[in-house]
C-alpha cells in the first residue's frame, strides 16, 4: 500500500505496487459490488476474474493509478455488460440478486425499485451509497464527468422515491 | 423514517451480504494474463494473416495427410501492407513498427469439409478442447446444411482462442466462431457476414475489425495521413493487407457515409477514446447479388437488400436498423437477434417523414423517427425525441446506430439547411468525430464531451471540403444522461431562417 486519501466519503484511492496484494484487497468488494449492480453473481464472478485478468496483463500501468479497484469495477462493468449485450441473460428477478439468496431480503420493494434502474443508473448508485464513494470517486471511476454522476444520481433517486413513495 | 439514502444504503449492504461467498482464484488469472500478454502481442498479425492466408488460397500451406484428410501445416506468415494514395493522401504502414515478435507464434491451418471438423490436433491442443470445437463446428455445419456447402477454417492460436472460420462455398459469406479455452460454450462471435462486410473480431483481448474480402486490394483501404490528432489516427499497429484492412480497435460502427467513403468510429472502452478514420470502399458495390449494397446516389445513402437477404448487418453482432428502400419497409434487429429474429418493424411509405412508435422490449420503446426518407437514410431514436419538430427544417434524434445501447445524435436539416452545434463548457473535448454532410450531422458517443470543430481545425484539414459543415460532440452512453449532457445545446439552422433552441424534450425552437 502506498497511498491513502481522504476524501468526503469514504477513501478509496489506495494503490498497490503489489499485485497479489491488489487482489487480495479487491476482490471480493468488486465482487458483490459488481453482483448487486448486475444483479446476477455468476456474471459478477466472471467480470472481476476478467477484469483482474486485464489488470494483471496491464500491471505495470494499472498499478500507478489512483483507484485501482475503481478500475476493476469499470473494467468489469464494461465486460459484463457486453457479455449482456451478446448473451441477453439479464434476469430482472424480484428481490435481492438473481435470486441468489435463500431468504428475502429486507425491504423487498427497495430491491424491486432497484431492479428497475438502468444499469448505469444502478452502478452509480452503488458505488455511491454501497462502497460509500464520493461523487468524484464515483465519476473517476466510470470516466464520466462527475456531473453526469449527480444527473443519474438525481435521476435514480427520483425514480426510487416515486416508486418507493 | 429513514432517510432513501440511508434506506439505500441499508439495502444495498443487506444486498451485498447477501451474493454468495465466493473466492477469486488469482493463479488463473495470472496465467489468462500472461496468456492474452502472449497473444496480445501478435493477435493483430496472426488474426490478419489469417484472413489473408484464406483469402490468397494458400493451398500451399496445407498438405494432405494419408488418411486424404487435409492437415495443419503450421507457418509464420509475415503481414503486407501498403496504402496507395488517394483524395485523403497516402499513409504506409511499416511492417517493422508493428510491435510483435512473429517468432513467437504460429498459425495453423486445417480445412475441413461440411462434415464436420477433420482438423489433426496440434500438439498444443488438448483433446478437450479438440472435441468442443470439433462438436462446435458440427453444430454450425449443421445449421446451415440447408444452404451450400460451407467450408469451415480452424485458426488455432497458441496458448488462447481458437477460431473457426466458415464460409459459403462459393466465398461470399464468412462467420468466424470462437471457442474459447476458458469457458466451456463457444461464441458465435458473428454472423453470417457477407463477404465485403466487416468482421469484428476479438483476439486475445483486442478487438479487431475484419473487412473481408474486397474486391479489389488495399489500394481501397486508406489511412489519413495528417495522423496528427489522436482522434483522426488509424492506430498504429493497424494491419492493412490486401483486401483485408483489420483494425485492432472495438467498433462501434459505421458512422457517416460520403460516397463510397465509410468513416469508422472505433472506442476503446478501456482507456475511453475514440479513434476515428475514414475507409475508401471501393468505387463499386460491395456485393451486388448475394449480401447488401451500399451506394450513395447523389445524396442518397441507399442501403439495398436483394431478395431472400433482407437486410444489411454492419456491426455483425450489434443490430442496428435497415431500410428497404423499395418497399419502404424498415428492419429492425438487434445484438443478439439474428437473422432469424429480424423483424419488420413498420412501414414508411417512400418520401415521406413519419414518426413511429415501436413497441419492442429489446427497444424499451423508443421513438422511430424517419427522416428524409427521399435521401433513403432512416434513424431511431429514443424518448425524448422532438415529436414537433418540422422536418421540412431539420430533426434531430437519438440513435442507437448499431444496436448496442449507444445513442448517437443525428440530426438532420432539411433541404437548404445548414445546422451547426455549438456549445462552450467545462465538458468539452476533442475526442469524437462528427462527419457532416449537406446539413447531415451524426455525432457519436461516449462520455459527456462536446465540441465543435471548424474546418480550420487540425482534425478535419484532411477532410474533403464537403465536410465542411463538421463537430464533434460526445453525449453519455446513456440515454438519460445524453439527454442531460444535450440539455443546452444550441442548435442553429442556417438557411431562409435560423433557429436556435435546446435540443431535447421541447424543443422550442426560437427564431
Amino acid at each position: 500500500m502506498t497511498e491513502v486519501m481522504s476524501d468526503e466519503k469514504k477513501p478509496v484511492r489506495i494503490t498497490y505496487s503489489d499485485f497479489d496484494a491488489f487482489y487480495a484487497s479487491c476482490w471480493d468488494e468488486m465482487y458483490r459490488s459488481l453482483a448487486v449492480t448486475l444483479r446476477n453473481h455468476d456474471l459478477a464472478r466472471e467480470s472481476v476474474d476478467e477484469a483482474m485478468t486485464r489488470a494483471y496483463q496491464r500491471w505495470s500501468s494499472v498499478r500507478s493509478y489512483s483507484n485501482q479497484c475503481g478500475w476493476i469495477y469499470r473494467v468489469g462493468l464494461n465486460w459484463a455488460i457486453s457479455q449482456k449485450r451478446k448473451t441477453k441473460r439479464e434476469v430482472h428477478a424480484p428481490i435481492g440478486v438473481d435470486g441468489a439468496v435463500d431468504e428475502p431480503l429486507p425491504d423487498p420493494d427497495l430491491h424491486e425499485a432497484l431492479a428497475r434502474l438502468g444499469m448505469e443508473q444502478r452502478a452509480v448508485v452503488v458505488l455511491r451509497y454501497l462502497l460509500d464513494w464520493s461523487e468524484e470517486d464515483v465519476a473517476r471511476t466510470l470516466e464520466i464527468p462527475r456531473g453526469t454522476v449527480k444527473s443519474r444520481l438525481n435521476r435514480a433517486m427520483a425514480k426510487l422515491r416515486e416508486e418507493l413513495s | 423514517m429513514n432517510t432513501l439514502e440511508e434506506r439505500l444504503a441499508t439495502g444495498l449492504r443487506n444486498a451485498s451480504d447477501a451474493v454468495p461467498q465466493a473466492t477469486g482464484d488469482l493463479a488463473a488469472v495470472k496465467r489468462g494474463g500472461q496468456r492474452r500478454t502472449l497473444v496480445s502481442r501478435g493477435g493483430v498479425v496472426v488474426a490478419a494473416a489469417a484472413v489473408m492466408l484464406i483469402l490468397i488460397g494458400s493451398v500451399s500451406l496445407l498438405r494432405p495427410s494419408s488418411e486424404g484428410e487435409v492437415v495443419a501445416a503450421s507457418t509464420t506468415v509475415l503481414p503486407t501492407t501498403s496504402v496507395p494514395s488517394t483524395s485523403l493522401g497516402t499513409a504506409a504502414i511499416d511492417p517493422a513498427s508493428i510491435p510483435v515478435d512473429l517468432s513467437e507464434y504460429e498459425l495453423d491451418l486445417a480445412t475441413v469439409s461440411g462434415e464436420g471438423l477433420r482438423a489433426r490436433p496440434p500438439t498444443e491442443m488438448s483433446a478437450s478442447l479438440i472435441s468442443e470445437v470439433q462438436s462446435g463446428a458440427a453444430e454450425i455445419l449443421t445449421d446451415i446444411s440447408a444452404d451450400p456447402p460451407y467450408s469451415a477454417t480452424l485458426v488455432q492460436q497458441v496458448g488462447y482462442d481458437q477460431f473457426v472460420l466458415i464460409e459459403h462455398a462459393d466465398g461470399s459469406c464468412l462467420r468466424v466462431v470462437e471457442f474459447p479455452r476458458t469457458r466451456p460454450a463457444e461464441r458465435d462471435l458473428r454472423g453470417c457476414v457477407p463477404q465485403g462486410g466487416p468482421v469484428a473480431w476479438e483476439v486475445g483481448g483486442l478487438n479487431l475489425i475484419v473487412w473481408w474480402g474486397l474486391p479489389e486490394t488495399a489500394s481501397q483501404v486508406v489511412a489519413s495521413p495528417d495522423c496528427g490528432p489522436a482522434a483522426m489516427c488509424i492506430p498504429e499497429n493497424t494491419v492493412v493487407l490486401e483486401g483485408v484492412a483489420v483494425l485492432p480497435t472495438r467498433y462501434t460502427g459505421l458512422s457517416a457515409y460520403e460516397g463510397l467513403t465509410v468513416a469508422l468510429t472505433a472506442y476503446d472502452e478501456e482507456r475511453n477514446e475514440i479513434a476515428a478514420d475514414t475507409i475508401v470502399l471501393p468505387p463499386v458495390q460491395v456485393v451486388p447479388e448475394e449480401g447488401w449494397l451500399i451506394t450513395l446516389d447523389g445524396e442518397n445513402l441507399l442501403v439495398e437488400m436483394p431478395a431472400g437477404m433482407p437486410f444489411a448487418d454492419f456491426s455483425v453482432e450489434r443490430g442496428g436498423l435497415i431500410h428497404d428502400i423499395e418497399t419502404g419497409v424498415v428492419y429492425s434487429y438487434n445484438a443478439v437477434n439474428r437473422i432469424d429474429d429480424l423483424e419488420e418493424a413498420w412501414q414508411v411509405p417512400p418520401g415521406e417523414v413519419s414518426l413511429v412508435e415501436v413497441d419492442d422490449e429489446e427497444l424499451r420503446g423508443v421513438t422511430a423517427v424517419s427522416v428524409g426518407l427521399e435521401r433513403g437514410t432512416v434513424f431511431v431514436g429514443m424518448p425524448g425525441v422532438p415529436a414537433t419538430v418540422d422536418p421540412e427544417l431539420w430533426a434531430g434524434a437519438f440513435v442507437d446506430l448499431v444496436g448496442d445501447g449507444e445513442q448517437t445524435l443525428v440530426l438532420e436539416a432539411g433541404p437548404g439547411y445548414e445546422l451547426l452545434v455549438s456549445r462552450n463548457d467545462e465538458r468539452r473535448g476533442t475526442k469524437a468525430t462528427l462527419i457532416g454532410h449537406d446539413g447531415v450531422m451524426i455525432l457519436t458517443t461516449g462520455g459527456c464531451f462536446f465540441d465543435t470543430i471548424t474546418p480550420s481545425s487540425p482534425d478535419l484539414q484532411s477532410a474533403p471540403q464537403e465536410h465542411e459543415r463538421v463537430g464533434t460532440i460526445l453525449l453519455d452512453e446513456e440515454n438519460s444522461s445524453a439527454t442531460w449532457c444535450v440539455e443546452d445545446i444550441t442548435v442553429n439552422v442556417f438557411g431562409a431562417e435560423t433557429f436556435v433552441g435546446p435540443m431535447v424534450d421541447e424543443l422550442e425552437i426560437s427564431s
